[in-house]
């Protein structure tokens, strides 16, 4: 490490206070330790205030803002979302979301570990523009509280399931033993798979019994009672479904500005049109539309909290495609 | 799974409520182009044609004639056809392509004018309550029992300090308020929807009437721009490099013309182009000229006369004779050897420069004249004669054309990698020393008539992003009267999106309206106001956070 640059060094210094942060969110979800929740923060803002000197020192070392290599921008993206997830740790108060953030900035920072290094010391022409910081870093803070809701989205689904299973399971092991009507509907599945029997008119109590062979178990309405309790370790899911649409809605104003309308603009005054279609370009629309989607869906009554949890998935996943896209795809943004 | 999905997805659907009309029905809109849903499914079908239009750019370019011979070869004689039929080489200038952003445009239209109203009406205006049951139907309720009458004014003014505004009715017996904060929101979406409308609008008139094209051209040369009145004249073209002799930037001084006037003048650089009268010239790039050179070094070699031969020789082969060795002494101008052979030369030098324009004298040689004819960056002898094998400097050639008393009298090729290998058939010959490349600027024109309302589009859709989701919609209604137990409070709040973060802020205003109470209750002497929780359906943190029963 003696040849090392210094923002080099910082920055894997910050991925170990990264990585014990990972550790420590880790033992938080198990124990659920006051203490260790501290610790686990703190090795997480640790490794912000690291990360954070580093990004500064590559600038000053640079010349210009650090964000013009792949290496840079996977680094600023992991930034933003640390940044993201300590709005939301405010805002909420609930260490637990770090144990799912946390993965997603050691695997942010693992992807920027693998990339060329070099400071890029001459920006091209067409990058010497304020436009730069702008569409860059607000991209980056949009997909940084995308990485966030990702993250907060797999809790929700893993809540869900857990739900599911506590909530009443039939497990029909027998299809000539389902004397309900509503067993009936769960036989149609059988073969030992799991299924949740529920009634679609009615949300109440029921419990339903088989002749020989089924196991039935009790089932009850889902919404109304499990969604405002916190079932084990993870928070309810309606909480889950706030912080979620909450870490979205502070990603997509700020992705749509960014990446998209401050974007346009840059083109314009450099390229001479506001939308080439450009791989990136389309990438970033295809990002863009995935939230759109997810956030009509919420306002759906007719979309479960569930659909809308995927489709947040989906987003972020669609966001790494698109960035590792550019390693192999032509156009503007790829500067070869 | 599926079976649990639509279980549940059955159960959550809001049950007999009848669907609102829609406003369009009238003119015989049907309601399918009305709804999210379609346009959610031409948001998917755009989503999948963007990503096979990049795909088939990279995988099955169709940039030139070259490509399209490549392409036809590859595929299969049917599938080339249809290729071309759908326009799939250039996907997002397609004709089918160009209508699904027609189509979402309408229905953009029909869902934002369907919803307009109904958002500003909510947003300007608040429906009171005026039964408690329902005022207890919502997410954070409360009441306070044995509450003074006053504590009615005294709430609305707290939340007026807070700048909630809204609806308050005072009626005999009862009272009741409807308040909200950040009501604006709520047209932050139909904002949203009519800026991204005037995008997509602005890309498709710019589409489809707006002109765009490549011009290269170097210093001192003048291009008319098509379809136009104008003309571009570059009069100069710089590179700027930094230390380490990295481009930094090019630049170009330019003037835009108007039959022989002169309308604009600047220097526009990348990032920084000219705009006039509705045209825009960016410099875009920069290349070398491969048929000119900026400037060109000739050496003037006279030509030897071999006494044993009767004829002339090449002084190149002089030089290699046993003879000529001493002729590695410097003598003459420029240490030539071949002046150390003791034969006469006349060497000097040349120096052409910018545009190779002739003719030039050549010195020595009284009455003759040369000048440069043709031009080669990188000479390659092709099937039908000399040509620019790539377009770069590797190497340079020059045919040129000597001329006695004005009339060209011979024809002699150079080559800046050659010299020595210049030959002809006069008492010279010129070789050239060097050569640097000729420069020419590249600009993209264009024309844009759809991008007022592109930057309309960006103002109204960044306004209506800020409106919905920066600025938080949040309601207070509350209702007093006599009830079985004295005179009674209701209050009640809500917030659409964010139920949590808007419950310790209900909770800091009971507290308020407990402390309000408490000091009511000094004043006047009064039974003991209660205040109770009358939503269950609160989380328990949050509920913790509320204060405790009695006052």
């Amino acid at each position: 490490m003696s040849g090392t640059s210094i923002d080099v060094r910082l920055f894997w210094y910050a991925f170990l206070a990264y990585l014990a942060a990972f550790g420590a969110f880790a033992l938080y979800g198990a124990t659920r330790g006051r203490r260790v929740g501290w610790a686990a923060n703190a090795a997480l803002t640790t490794g912000f205030l690291l990360h954070s000197a580093g990004i500064a020192w590559r600038w000053h070392l640079a010349g210009h803002w650090p964000m013009t290599n792949m290496f840079e921008y996977a680094s600023l993206l992991s930034w933003m979302a640390v940044i993201s997830y300590l709005y939301i740790a405010v805002k909420y108060r609930r260490n637990i979301v770090g144990v799912f953030v946390a993965p997603v900035v050691v695997a942010l920072m693992t992807c920027a570990s693998l990339l060329p290094k070099e400071i890029s010391q001459q920006l091209v022409p067409a990058l010497q523009s304020y436009w730069l910081a702008i569409h860059v870093s607000l991209a980056a803070l949009g997909e940084g509280a995308f990485a966030v809701a990702f993250a907060v989205s797999v809790m929700y689904l893993v809540q869900e399931m857990r739900h599911r299973r506590r909530s009443g399971t039939v497990v029909a092991l027998h299809a000539d033993a389902v004397p309900t009507k509503a067993m009936q509907q769960a036989a149609a599945t059988v073969g030992g798979s799991t299924v949740e029997v529920l009634d679609a008119d009615t949300e109440h109590f029921f419990d339903a019994a088989a002749n020989g062979g089924g196991i039935t178990g009790s089932t009850r309405s889902r919404r109304h009672h499990d969604e405002n309790e916190r079932t084990g370790r993870l928070p309810s899911l309606r909480l889950l479904d706030e912080i979620n649409y909450r870490a979205v809605a502070v990603g997509y104003p700020l992705y749509t500005i960014g990446a998209l309308f401050a974007g346009a603009i840059w083109a314009y005054n450099a390229w001479g049109s506001f939308w080439s279609w450009d791989p990136k370009e389309v990438g970033a629309l295809i990002i863009w539309l995935f939230y759109t989607a997810y956030l009509h869906a919420r306002m759906q009554r007719q979309w479960s909290e569930r659909r809308a949890a995927w489709l947040s998935v989906a987003g972020f996943s669609m966001t790494i495609l698109s960035f590792l896209g550019n390693l192999w795809l032509g156009g503007n943004h790829a500067y070869k | 799974m599926q079976q649990d999905s639509k279980a549940s997805d059955s159960r959550a659907k809001p049950t007999s409520a009848p669907r609102p009309k829609s406003r369009w029905r009238r003119f015989w809109v049907p309601r399918w182009l009305v709804s999210m849903k379609f346009a959610i499914w031409i948001a998917v079908a755009l989503a999948v044609a963007s990503v096979a239009g990049v795909l088939l750019q990279e995988f099955f370019p169709m940039r030139s004639a070259a490509d399209a011979e490549a392409l036809r070869a590859r595929l299969p004689d049917p599938v080339f056809r249809a290729f071309g039929l759908l326009q799939l080489h250039d996907v997002f200038r397609a004709f089918w392509f160009r209508g699904l952003l027609g189509l979402l445009a309408v229905s953009l239209i029909f869902c934002s004018s369907q919803r307009f109203r109904s958002a500003f009406k909510q947003a300007m205006t608040l429906r009171p309550f005026r039964e408690p049951q329902a005022l207890q139907s919502l997410p954070h309720s409360a009441v306070v029992y044995h509450a003074s009458p006053e504590l009615f004014d005294a709430v609305v003014g707290r939340l007026r300090r807070r700048f909630y505004f809204g609806t308050i009715e005072l009626q005999e017996g009862q009272k009741v308020a409807a308040l909200h904060q950040g009501g604006l929101a709520r047209t932050g979406p139909v904002l949203l929807h009519l800026g991204i409308l005037a995008l997509v609008l602005g890309g498709l008139v710019s589409s489809w009437v707006g002109r765009r094209h490549f011009v290269e051209i170097g210093p001192g040369q003048t291009v008319a721009l098509e379809d136009s009145r104008f003309a571009l004249r570059v009069d100069d073209f710089q590179i700027e490099k930094n230390g380490a002799g990295q481009v930094k930037q090019y630049r170009s001084k330019v003037a835009l013309l108007e039959g022989d006037r002169e309308v604009a003048r600047r220097e526009i650089s990348v990032n920084s182009p000219l705009r006039h009268a509705g045209y825009n010239i960016y410099q875009a790039s920069y290349a070398f000229d491969p048929t000119r050179a900026s400037s060109l070094t000739f050496v003037v070699r006279p030509r030897v006369v071999d006494p044993n031969t009767s004829g002339t020789t090449d002084p190149a082969a002089a030089h290699a004779s046993p003879v000529s060795q001493h002729a590695h002494t410097a003598a003459g101008v420029g240490g030539d050897p071949h002046a150390a052979c003791g034969m006469e030369s006349a060497l000097q030098s040349v120096v052409v420069q910018s545009g190779m324009e002739g003719p030039f004298a050549v010195p020595g040689y009284t009455g003759y004249e040369f000048h440069v004819t043709d031009f080669f960056g990188h000479l390659m002898l092709g099937p039908k004669g000399p040509v620019n094998a790539k377009r770069d400097f590797d190497n340079p050639a020059a045919r040129i054309e000597v001329l006695k008393g004005g009339k060209p009298v011979a024809h002699q090729w150079a080559f800046a990698k050659f010299p020595a290998h210049s030959r002809g058939e006069l008492p010279f010959t010129l070789e050239m020393h060097d050569a640097q490349p000729a420069l020419t600027s590249g600009f993209e024109i264009n024309t844009n008539p759809g991008a007022p309302l592109v930057w309309f589009g960006f103002a109204l859709s960044t306004l209506g992003l800020v409106l919905a989701f920066l600025v938080q919609h949040r309601c207070v209604f509350m209702l007093a009267r006599p009830s079985e137990r004295g005179w009674s409070l209701w209050i009640a709040g809500r917030s659409d999106h964010e139920r949590y973060a808007f419950a310790g802020e209900f909770a800091r205003l009971l507290r308020q309206v407990k402390a309000e109470a408490q000091q009511l209750r000094r004043q006047a002497s009064a039974p003991r106001p209660a205040l109770e929780h009358t939503n269950p359906n609160i989380e328990r943190a949050s509920r913790e956070a509320l204060v405790t029963p009695y006052v």
